[in-house]
C-alpha cells in the first residue's frame, strides 16, 4: 500500500518533485549566503552580458539564468581596499576613512556582515583575498606573515578562514576539514591559487554539510584575474592563441573560477543547500586597462577602467540567484550597489535594520513586490573624484579642474559632457553630492587634482591624450594582426588585394599592378532576405560600387543580384545604406569597391535581415 | 646520386613540399563523419536486429571495424556534440545547457577547425547544436566561417526543408561536395544527420517500403516490476512518463512507434549509402575513413522508461563503425574494447597526422582498429549534469563509473544518496541493483571511490 501509494503522489505531485524529500535533512529557517568576490573583473567578462565572445562563463551564465543579472550593479569604489571594505560592512566606506588602498585596515569597531549575522545564529567562513589588515599587502612587502593578524577576519566576525591571495594563508582549518592549532595557522599551497581558493570553499560547505541546521555566510575573494597573471590549465590552453597573452590568462583564469562556481553549486545542491542559498557574485572594481597594467579583463563599452568613477570603473558583473525566492531569468535595469549585500543579509536573517547600513534589502525588488527603484542616488568618493549617479545622469567631480554631467543611459554617454546644456540638472546632482559628502570622514570635496586621475580622464573621457590603453585586445590585435592564413579578417577575405587593419579600419590595398579591381567576400552568412546592408566607409578617391549576393540556392553569383550605390569620396567616414531585395537566404556577400578606387576603408559592415537575423562586423572596436 | 637529386628536388620544389614525394608516407586521409541523432546501438542489422534494414551500415562494418561497445560520456545532444567535437568530458568543455557555445578558443581546437588549418577542405552538414543563436554569438553557434561548406542548424529546425526532405538536400551537398574536390587535397566531410530525432514533421516520401518488419520485441524490462525497482530519482524524473512516452501505452502503439524510428534510422541508412557511392565514383574510397556513429542512445521502453540523460545501457550504447580501407582485411572485424565518443577527435586528427591539443582527453582508436588485441581502457567516468529547465519533471544529475563489467551509478542530488551497482556479466539488462547485496560491498566502495577519483581526473 505504502508503495503505491508514494508512486501515487510522485505522480500527483510531480511539479513539487523538486522539493526535499521527507528525509531531507531539513533546512534552516534562514537562508546561507554566498557572496563572491572577484579581483579586478571587467564588466565584459561575463558571458551573459554578450560583449566579447572570447569570454565564456557557462556556470556564471547559468547562475544568471537561474536567478537575476544586474545591468547596472556598481561596487562603492574603483579599487581593492575600499571596495572590499564597502561590501563587507554595507557602508560607504569614506564614513570611516577608508577612501583607498591607502586608508586600511578597516577598523575592527566597524561591523561586518558576519559581526551582523552572529547574532541570527550564523557561522561565517572568508576565502582568499583580504587586503584589509594593517598596512594592507603592499608595505608588508607582499609576505603575508609579516602582516599584524589584528586585522585578519577572525577580529572580523569569522568563525573560519582560508586568508591569503596566492601560495600562503592564515587558515583556521586545512583543506581536509581537519581545525589547525593555534589558528591562524599560517599553510602553503603551491596550486593555481583559484583552484585553492575553490577547494577551500568547498571544504567550508564539507562541514556545514555535519550541520544543516545551521545557517552560513560564506565570503569567497577569488584572487583572480588580478595580476600577477598566471597560464592555468586545462584552461589556459584552449583560449585562442590569436590574442595577446595577458587576455589568454584573463580568459583562463576566469573560466578557472567558472569552474569553481560550477563545482560549489554542484555541492550546494548535493547538499540539499541549494533552494535555501542566495549566491551574490561582484567583482570588485574594473580591470585596469593602460599600459602595463593591463590583467587582460575588459570592460567594454563602458568607459574607463580601474581608479576612474565612470562606469568603466565601477560598474561590474554583478549576479545573484536564489532558487525559489527570485524568479530566475531577470535582468535587472534600476542601479544596484555592492553595499545593497550586507542590507539584504541582515534582513534576511531576521536581524533589525541599522540605519547605519546604506544599501537597501534587494529581496523585495528582485521579487518584483517593489517595483520602484532602490535608490534614488549613488554616491562615490575616491582620491580625487567623486561622483553622484542619479540615474540616468552622473555628475563627476574632477579634483578642483573639472566636472562632468554624463548622461549614462549609453554606454558612450560617458564620452559627452552634457554640464553646460544642463545646468539645472548638474546644480541639483551637485547638492545631493555635497550633502552626501558632508557625512564622510574627512568631509567635503574630493582631494586636489593628481597627474595620475587626470591622465586617466584626459585618455578615456577627453580623449585629448593618446590612448593610456595600448594592451586592449583590439588595438593589440589590430597591431600585430597576424590575419587567419588567409589574410581574413573576421571572415572577411580580400580577392585581387589584401587587407590590413589600420587605426581601426579595414584598408583595402590593391595588389602591386594588380589590373583587377580588388573586392570583399564573405562567404559565411545565413540571413533571410531581404537585408540591410550599413556600411561606414571613406576613400580618397570614390565612385560607382556595388553589393552583390549569393543564396542558398544559387551555385554563382547571378547578374540580378546585385545592387549598385556611391562610394562617397570623404576624408570623413560616411554612412551608406544599401538594400539588397534578397530572395530566400543570403549566404555569401560580395563588396565591390569602385574602379580605380584609391584609399578604400571601412570601418564597419553591418547586415539586417527583414527577419531579425543580423551579423554586425565592427572594425573599429576599442 | 639518388640522395643528392631528393635533397635538390627539395630544395628546389621547397613551396611544394606539402605535396607527398616519392617515398614519402601516404598522402593524408579523407575523413568521412556520418552520425544519427539519437539513435540505439541496437537500431542496424549488424548488431543482429532483423527488424530494421541498413545494408550500408552493415557493409562499413563488414569492410570496416564495428566497436560493440561503443559509448558517450554523456546521453544528451548538446554535450555529446561537444565531446565529439572536443574529444573532452563534459566536466572539461563546460557545455552544460542547450545555450552555451564553445568558446572562440575552443572552437579553434575541434577537430574540424584543426584539419582545415592543416589544409583540408572541411565541410558541415546538418545539426551542430552546441550553443544557440538566441543566447550567443551566431558566429559560435552557427560557425559557418570554420568551414568550406556549411549546411548547419542549431537545436531544432524540420525534416521538410521548402517542402523536401532535409536529408535529401544533405546528401545533393554531400555528393556535390566530393565531386568537386581538388586533386590532391584532403577533405572532411561531417554529416550530423537528423535521423530520427523529432520533430518528425515529415517521412521522406522516396523511401522504400517494407525497410522495417514487425513486430518489434519490446524490451525485456518493459514492465512495471522493472520501473518499481528503479531508484525513485529516476521514476521521479522525466524519463519516466508523459508527455513522450504515449508509445508505451499498448503494444500496437508500441509497434507503431517503434516502426517510425525504425523507418528514419533506415533512411539514415540510405544516405550512408549515398555517401559511399559518391567516394566510389569519384575514385577516392580507397583514401577515404568513413566514421559512422550516434550523439547518444535512447530507451525506448526499457525498464518503461523513454529519452536519454541518465547512464543505462540503452541511453549510452551508441552505434561505432570505422571503415579505414588502407588496413589489411585481417584488421576488419568486432572490437570488444570500451571506445567514447571523447575518442572520435583525437582518431581524426591523428588520421590526419596532427598533434593533439593538451586539452584532449579522449584516445586515438588506431592502435585498436589495427590490431583487435591492443589494450582498451579499464573504466571511464560517465556525467550527466544538464540543467532541467524550471517547468516539468526534473532529470536527476547523475555520475558513475563503467567497467567492462561492472557499472555504478549515483544520483548526485539525491539524500541520501542513491546509487545502482549493475554486474553487466551476469545482468545485461540491469535489472538487479546489487548495491545492498553484503557481498558486493566491497566492489560498490571500490567503485565509489574510483567515481571520485575520476571525477577529479576529467576536470
Amino acid at each position: 500500500m505504502k508503495r503505491t501509494l508514494t508512486l501515487l503522489t510522485a505522480l500527483l505531485l510531480a511539479p513539487l518533485a523538486a522539493l526535499p524529500a521527507a528525509d531531507a535533512p531539513t533546512p534552516p529557517a534562514k537562508p546561507n549566503i554566498l557572496l563572491i568576490y572577484t579581483d579586478d573583473h571587467g564588466w565584459a567578462d561575463l558571458g551573459a552580458q554578450g560583449v566579447d565572445r572570447d569570454i565564456r562563463t557557462p556556470n556564471l551564465d547559468q547562475l544568471a539564468r537561474d536567478g537575476v543579472r544586474f545591468a547596472r550593479g556598481y561596487v562603492s569604489a574603483p579599487q581593492c581596499v575600499p571596495s572590499r571594505a564597502g561590501v563587507l560592512t554595507g557602508r560607504y566606506q569614506q564614513k570611516f576613512g577608508v577612501e583607498d588602498n591607502n586608508k586600511g585596515p578597516l577598523p575592527l569597531a566597524e561591523m561586518t556582515i558576519a559581526e551582523r549575522l552572529k547574532p541570527a545564529g550564523y557561522v561565517s567562513g572568508q576565502v582568499g583575498k583580504w587586503h584589509l589588515e594593517i598596512d594592507g599587502e603592499k608595505k608588508s612587502g607582499g609576505k603575508a606573515e609579516k602582516s599584524s593578524a589584528s586585522h585578519l577576519p577572525h577580529a572580523q566576525g569569522f568563525d573560519e578562514y582560508w586568508c591569503g591571495s596566492l601560495r600562503q594563508y592564515h587558515a583556521s582549518h586545512d583543506l581536509k576539514s581537519q581545525p589547525l592549532a593555534n589558528a591562524p595557522q599560517l599553510v602553503t599551497d603551491p596550486r593555481f591559487r583559484v583552484v585553492v581558493q575553490t577547494d577551500a570553499a568547498l571544504s567550508f560547505l564539507d562541514r556545514r554539510a555535519a550541520k544543516p541546521e545551521q545557517p552560513w555566510f560564506l565570503y569567497l575573494a577569488w584572487f583572480a584575474p588580478h595580476v600577477p597573471l598566471e597560464s592555468p590549465e586545462p584552461w589556459f590552453s584552449q583560449t585562442l592563441a590569436t590574442l595577446p597573452k595577458e587576455r589568454r590568462q584573463a580568459l583562463a583564469m576566469i573560466a578557472g573560477m567558472d569552474d569553481g562556481l560550477g563545482r560549489i553549486r554542484a555541492k550546494l545542491k548535493a547538499m540539499g543547500a541549494e533552494q535555501n542559498t542566495l549566491i551574490i557574485f561582484i567583482g570588485d572594481n574594473g580591470a585596469p586597462v593602460k599600459e602595463g597594467a593591463w590583467d587582460g579583463s575588459l570592460n567594454l563599452p563602458l568607459i574607463g577602467e580601474k581608479g576612474m568613477l565612470t562606469d568603466g570603473g565601477v560598474r561590474v558583473p554583478f549576479v545573484a540567484a536564489w532558487p525559489g525566492k527570485i524568479p530566475p531569468g531577470q535582468v535587472y535595469e534600476h542601479p544596484v550597489i555592492s553595499l545593497d549585500v550586507a542590507a539584504t543579509a541582515v534582513a534576511l536573517a531576521g536581524q533589525p535594520h541599522d540605519a547605519k547600513l546604506d544599501g537597501v534589502n534587494l529581496l523585495p525588488f528582485l521579487t518584483g513586490e517593489n517595483k520602484a527603484a532602490p535608490h534614488d542616488a549613488l554616491f562615490w568618493r575616491w582620491r580625487s573624484q567623486a561622483a553622484v549617479l542619479e540615474f540616468p545622469w552622473k555628475l563627476i567631480h574632477l579634483g578642483e579642474k573639472d566636472r562632468y554631467l554624463f548622461n549614462v543611459t549609453t554606454p558612450e554617454g560617458e564620452l559627452k559632457n552634457l554640464l553646460a546644456q544642463n545646468p539645472d540638472i548638474a546644480a541639483r546632482l551637485d547638492a545631493k553630492l555635497k550633502t552626501w559628502s558632508a557625512t564622510l570622514k574627512p568631509p567635503g570635496a574630493p582631494e586636489p587634482n593628481n597627474d595620475q586621475d587626470n591622465m586617466f580622464f584626459a585618455a578615456h573621457v577627453d580623449k585629448t591624450i593618446a590612448q593610456a590603453t595600448k594592451r586592449r585586445p583590439a588595438a593589440a590585435k589590430a597591431a600585430g594582426k597576424k590575419a587567419s592564413p588567409n589574410g581574413s579578417v573576421q571572415g572577411w577575405l580580400c580577392r585581387n588585394g589584401t587587407l590590413t587593419m589600420k587605426d581601426g579600419a579595414l584598408v583595402i590595398t590593391p595588389e602591386a599592378k594588380g589590373k583587377t579591381t580588388p573586392f570583399l567576400t564573405h562567404a559565411g552568412l545565413d540571413l533571410d532576405g531581404p537585408v540591410t546592408a550599413t556600411l561606414r566607409l571613406r576613400a580618397k578617391l570614390g565612385g560607382q560600387s556595388s553589393v552583390a549576393w549569393r543564396t542558398q540556392e544559387q551555385k554563382n553569383f547571378a547578374p540580378e543580384s546585385t545592387v549598385a550605390f556611391d562610394w562617397p569620396a570623404s576624408a570623413d567616414w560616411q554612412e551608406v545604406k544599401v538594400e539588397l531585395p534578397v530572395k530566400g537566404r543570403l549566404i555569401h556577400l560580395r563588396i565591390n569597391p569602385p574602379k580605380g578606387a584609391a584609399g578604400i576603408e571601412i570601418q564597419s559592415i553591418n547586415l539586417h535581415s527583414n527577419g531579425g537575423d543580423a551579423r554586425a562586423f565592427r572594425f573599429d572596436t576599442k | 646520386m639518388k640522395p643528392t637529386l631528393t635533397l635538390l628536388t627539395v630544395l628546389l620544389l621547397e613551396p611544394l613540399a606539402a605535396l607527398p614525394a616519392a617515398d614519402a608516407p601516404q598522402q593524408k586521409p579523407n575523413v568521412v563523419f556520418i552520425f544519427t541523432d539519437d539513435q540505439p546501438q541496437s537500431a542496424m542489422g549488424c548488431m543482429g536486429n532483423p527488424h530494421l534494414a541498413t545494408p550500408h551500415m552493415d557493409r562499413l562494418a563488414k569492410e570496416g571495424v564495428l566497436f560493440e561497445n561503443s559509448f558517450v560520456t554523456t546521453s544528451i545532444c548538446c554535450v555529446s556534440r561537444a565531446s565529439i567535437l572536443t574529444g573532452q568530458h563534459m566536466a572539461r568543455h563546460g557545455i552544460r545547457s542547450f545555450d552555451t557555445p564553445l568558446s572562440p578558443g575552443q572552437l579553434a581546437q575541434t577537430y574540424p577547425v584543426l584539419l582545415r588549418a592543416a589544409g583540408y577542405r572541411t565541410a558541415f552538414l546538418g545539426k551542430w547544436a552546441v550553443g544557440h543563436p538566441r543566447s550567443a554569438a551566431r558566429e559560435l553557434c552557427l560557425p559557418a566561417g570554420q568551414f568550406d561548406l556549411w549546411y548547419g542548424f542549431p537545436q531544432t529546425f524540420n525534416f521538410n526543408q521548402q517542402g523536401r526532405y532535409l536529408t535529401t538536400v544533405m546528401e545533393e551537398k554531400a555528393v556535390e561536395f566530393i565531386r568537386q574536390q581538388p586533386k590532391g587535397q584532403p577533405f572532411l566531410l561531417v554529416m550530423a544527420l537528423k535521423e530520427p530525432h523529432g520533430p518528425r514533421d515529415m517521412e521522406d516520401p522516396a523511401l522504400p517500403a517494407n525497410r522495417v518488419t514487425g513486430p518489434i520485441p519490446r524490451p525485456k524490462t518493459l514492465t512495471a516490476e522493472a520501473f518499481q525497482k528503479l531508484p525513485d530519482a529516476v521514476r521521479q524524473s522525466r524519463n519516466s512518463v508523459t508527455p513522450g512516452p504515449t508509445f508505451l501505452k499498448d503494444d500496437a502503439a508500441y509497434q507503431k512507434g517503434m516502426a517510425e524510428t525504425y523507418r528514419y534510422i533506415s533512411r539514415a541508412d540510405i544516405a550512408v549509402g549515398r555517401v559511399m557511392q559518391a567516394l566510389r565514383d569519384s575514385g577516392c574510397d580507397d583514401q577515404t575513413v568513413v566514421i559512422f556513429s550516434s550523439d547518444n542512445g535512447s530507451m525506448e521502453g526499457a525498464h518503461r522508461l523513454v529519452g536519454k540523460w541518465n547512464m543505462y545501457e540503452e541511453s549510452i550504447r551508441v552505434p561505432l563503425i570505422i571503415r579505414d580501407p588502407r588496413l589489411p582485411s585481417a584488421a576488419r572485424g568486432h572490437r570488444s574494447q570500451m571506445a567514447l565518443n571523447i575518442d572520435i577527435a583525437p582518431t581524426i586528427l591523428a588520421l590526419a597526422g596532427l598533434p593533439l591539443p593538451p586539452a584532449i582527453q579522449g584516445m586515438d582508436l588506431r592502435p585498436i582498429l589495427r590490431n583487435p588485441e591492443a589494450a582498451g581502457r579499464m573504466d571511464w567516468y560517465y556525467e550527466h549534469d544538464v540543467e532541467s529547465e524550471s517547468t516539468g519533471k526534473p532529470l536527476p544529475r547523475c555520475e558513475g563509473v563503467r567497467t567492462e563489467r561492472w557499472k555504478y551509478v549515483r544520483y548526485k542530488d539525491t539524500r541520501p544518496v542513491q546509487e545502482e551497482l549493475f554486474d553487466l556479466q551476469a545482468d545485461p539488462r540491469e535489472e538487479h541493483n546489487l548495491t545492498t547485496e553484503p557481498e558486493q560491498a566491497a566492489t560498490l566502495s571500490a567503485l565509489s571511490a574510483r567515481c571520485d577519483e575520476l571525477r577529479k581526473a576529467v576536470r
